[in-house]
């Protein structure tokens, strides 16, 4: 036998040698990928329907693979029997209390069997047995079970009510625009300082009889103070007088309280009423840019009434002419 | 009587477009006889040796080999015919991507499944007789056209092929070559038995080759003894026929 | 002219072109069936010589050709990842790229572009090699030798062609994923094991079947397509360039049919 060999059939054979290997190792990794090299147990299940299953979809036991569909067939009485094999080490776990579903990871598409695995007092199912099953639930119960065609009913009523809302708001002579408008007359008239309150607040006059009225009561009760030290120096003369002192001088005192409370209030108020006049403008003015922004949206823009022809009743408008 | 190599009988071949090279063609290649073909054009010699050599079918009458009858030949016996058949056409080539060693072997790596080195070992006697041992590893570009010729004469005599069919065997050979290979193909005759049919436009090869000589003239096909061919009287009718004639027909 | 001739020469020009290619289909066919005749008459003549020669073709094919494959695959394999990446962020699906390289590959691709480089390679070759080796008679010579051509000539072709095919199918497949291994782990940080494991998870033994029925498909249909055309060249040497040319388009065309059919017939 020829033993040497040229650089053309070495290289060719190391060639094929090669690919050979490299095939080899191709078929060992997609058959460990694929348990080709592992034992398996044959099971049986029957379902109503074939829910898309076919040779080759997925086994899983509480969602891991432990095997696949071998075959799916009809039997006499108008089931789908469905062979399974199961990985052997997992076989321990598929007892007579197992149940068997079709799942599918998107609720149609890509379905599989799920196996619940059985408690250990339940028997084992032998080779080639039936696991019991439980059938998928239909596309039309998962819309019963999340109650999404209620839902759907509650989102209606909402969008109409919200439509006759916006309709209210939109009437110029509705409950809304009518408190704004009473609003607006208010502000005016406090603004103009007419009326009690108007009066009240704008009043120079009054803030100076106050002014002077607050004097005259820190005057007094400047002098009863000292009239009271008075009284004290000759009590023991006055006895009724002492005992009748300090509850006048309580009751002075509560009233010095209450017209220093008064004069907090009225400086307080005379503070805040410019500041009040233009919260309540800016208020009126981010109610006119909600009630745009809503009649904006689409699902209450179709519902709509059309506006009315000539009246201009604009927020900003009646607000520019204050 | 011996059992005739070739036995021709009312051959007839005509091309596609209805032109007959020849008709009612009889002849006999006897073991150890030699034939020449003479023709005028040349092309009914040429198609006649590649009837001869099984390559080309006639078109109507019967040929047979050793025997054997063209109708009773299928594949593979034809195959076997021709092991059996030297053919050395004016355009047969060598191999060009093999040495001239692989060319000059092949048949016995091929149908004898001879180990390479052994089948060297049987032609390398073949090959120092034509001169051409040392150019034994060349291909055949890059040998001469009389080399080449040489190797292939080597190539079919390796068959040990009892018929030779040859055209123009003089061709791209010097004096001293062609009467090396006249020598051989000699004692190939006496001693083997072998048959020659050789095609030529020179007449004088009769001298050299010949015991018989098959004339065509447009068609028709006129047989003569050795003895009785003048190739002059050859030469001189065709020249009178205005027949284009090669710097060899003119004897330069 | 009247409509009528119209139609006539539309209709008969039509039915002559697909006449003229179901033809060739069918000489192709006879080719292939003729070879396969010619092996089993001569299945014990010449085996010695015809191993060389078998050898040679492998060498020739699937040796010489390995560095180029491995180029091409390198490239693919890491082009389909970028594509792939480029694409599947936006779906926020980076784990599909096993997939994709099973699929776009190992199925389609790799067959198809070894198929491509073998034509382009190795086809023209032999097509050439035919065409000159009728042209200048040595077919004719090994005729007269007692060798039947379409054993001697076309056998180890075949037999060479397709095993390097195969070959270079799984080394196109190979060298492929690893080239898009590297494309992935530096723009997407995969690492290979996950590569790895992905792809032993994508790929089923059903694509290392139509791996291997397509390669030989394509190895035979290469081969033969491209001996018959060189068988075809005749007498004139002007008649090599253009059987060599119908030789490469009617390769690559039958390899795309074949791809899907066979594709078709494996994932339909």
């Amino acid at each position: 036998m020829k033993l040497q060999y040229s650089t053309m059939e070495r290289m060719t054979g190391a060639f094929i040698l090669l690919t050979l290997i490299v095939f080899l190792f191709t078929v060992a990794v997609v058959g460990r990928g694929k348990n080709w090299f592992r034992k398996h147990v044959v099971y049986y299940t029957t379902f109503e329907e074939g829910y898309n299953l076919v040779s080759g979809s997925r086994v899983k036991l509480l969602g891991t693979d432990i095997g696949s569909v071998t075959d799916v067939s009809l039997t006499k009485d108008n089931k789908v029997k469905v062979q399974v094999k199961v990985l052997t080490e997992y076989s321990s776990r598929i007892r007579t209390n197992s149940v068997a579903t079709v799942e599918s990871p998107t609720v149609i598409g890509s379905e599989y069997i799920n196996i619940r695995p059985g408690t250990s007092k339940a028997a084992l199912i032998p080779p080639e047995g039936l696991i019991p099953s439980k059938e998928k639930k239909k596309f039309t119960e998962y819309l019963e079970q999340y109650e999404i065609g209620e839902k759907l009913e509650h989102l209606g009523k909402i969008l109409e009510d919200l439509a006759q809302i916006t309709d209210q708001l939109k009437d110029p002579k509705g409950p809304f625009f009518g408190t704004f408008s009473n609003l607006q007359e208010v502000t005016g008239t406090v603004e103009a300082g007419e009326g009690s309150l108007g009066r009240l607040i704008k009043s120079d006059e009054l803030y100076e009889h106050m002014d002077a009225f607050v004097a005259t009561l820190q005057e007094t009760a400047d002098k009863l103070v000292r009239a009271g030290a008075s009284i004290e120096e000759g009590s023991a003369h006055l006895e009724k007088a002492t005992r009748e002192a300090p509850e006048m001088v309580d009751k002075t005192q509560e009233l010095l309280d209450r017209l220093l409370k008064v004069q907090v209030i009225l400086e307080k108020v005379m503070t805040e009423v410019p500041e009040i006049s233009a919260q309540a403008r800016e208020g009126m003015q981010e109610v006119n840019r909600i009630l745009d922004s809503v009649k904006e949206n689409f699902l209450i823009r179709p519902n709509l009434p059309p506006p009315p022809e000539s009246e201009t009743h604009g927020l900003e408008i009646r607000g520019s002419q204050n | 009587m011996n059992e005739p190599i070739i036995a021709c009988d009312t051959m007839e071949y005509c091309e596609e477009d209805g032109t007959c090279l020849f008709s009612e063609l009889s002849f006999r290649l006897e073991r150890g006889q030699r034939g020449v073909l003479l023709a005028d054009p040349h092309r009914c010699a040429t198609i006649l040796l590649k009837i001869c050599a099984t390559l080309v079918a006639p078109t109507a009458g019967q040929i047979s080999w050793f025997g054997q009858s063209s109708d009773q030949i299928d594949g593979q016996e034809l195959y076997r015919l021709r092991r059996r058949i030297g053919f050395v056409h004016r355009e047969t080539s060598l191999i060009s991507n093999m040495t001239i060693l692989d060319n000059i072997s092949l048949g016995l790596q091929y149908h004898e499944e001879m180990v390479r080195e052994q089948s060297y070992d049987r032609v390398a006697e073949l090959l120092k007789q034509f001169e051409l041992y040392e150019y034994r590893f060349l291909r055949p570009a890059e040998l001469t056209f009389e080399q080449r010729r040489l190797a292939v004469y080597a190539r079919e005599m390796v068959k040990k092929p009892q018929l030779y069919l040859l055209e123009h065997p003089s061709l791209d050979l010097g004096e001293r070559v062609y009467s090396l290979l006249l020598n051989v193909f000699n004692s190939c005759s006496i001693e083997d038995g072998c048959a020659f049919l050789v095609a030529s436009i020179v007449p004088e090869v009769i001298h050299r080759w010949g015991d018989w000589v098959l004339v065509f003239d447009n068609g028709r096909c006129h047989y003569f003894d050795a003895g009785q061919f003048d190739p002059s009287i050859y030469r001189e009718s065709m020249r009178r026929r205005g027949a284009l004639l090669s710097r060899e027909w003119r004897g330069e | 002219m009247q409509a009528e001739d119209y139609l006539h020469m539309l209709t008969g020009s039509c039915g002559r072109w697909i006449l003229q290619k179901l033809q060739r289909l069918a000489d192709y066919l006879g080719f292939f069936v003729v070879c396969l005749k010619t092996t089993l008459r001569y299945r014990k003549t010449g085996q010695r010589l015809m191993a060389r020669t078998f050898i040679q073709q492998l060498y020739f094919t699937g040796v010489q050709s390995l560095e180029l494959i491995c180029l091409i695959a390198l490239l693919v394999g890491g082009l389909v990842i970028i594509q792939g990446i480029a694409q599947l962020t936006r779906v926020g699906s980076r784990n599909v790229l096993a997939s994709l390289l099973t699929v776009v590959i190992i199925r389609e691709v790799g067959p198809l572009l070894t198929a491509v480089v073998v034509t382009l390679r190795s086809g023209s070759a032999i097509a050439i090699e035919m065409g000159y080796m009728t042209v200048l008679r040595e077919i004719e010579s090994l005729e007269m030798q007692g060798i039947d051509p379409l054993h001697f000539l076309t056998l180890p072709r075949l037999m060479g062609v397709t095993v390097a095919v195969i070959c270079l199918i799984v080394f196109f497949n190979v060298v492929s994923i690893f080239g898009g291994f590297v494309v992935a782990w530096t723009l997407a940080d995969v690492t290979f094991w996950s590569l790895f494991s992905d792809l032993a998870l994508e790929l089923n033994g059903i694509d290392i079947i139509v791996g291997s029925v397509k390669a030989f498909v394509f190895g035979l249909t290469i081969a033969l397509v491209c001996m018959y055309h060189g068988f075809r060249t005749g007498e004139a040497i002007t008649n090599i360039p253009p059987q060599v040319s119908r030789a490469l388009v009617d390769c690559f065309i039958l390899c795309v049919f074949f791809n899907v059919l066979i594709s078709a017939l494996f994932y339909l």
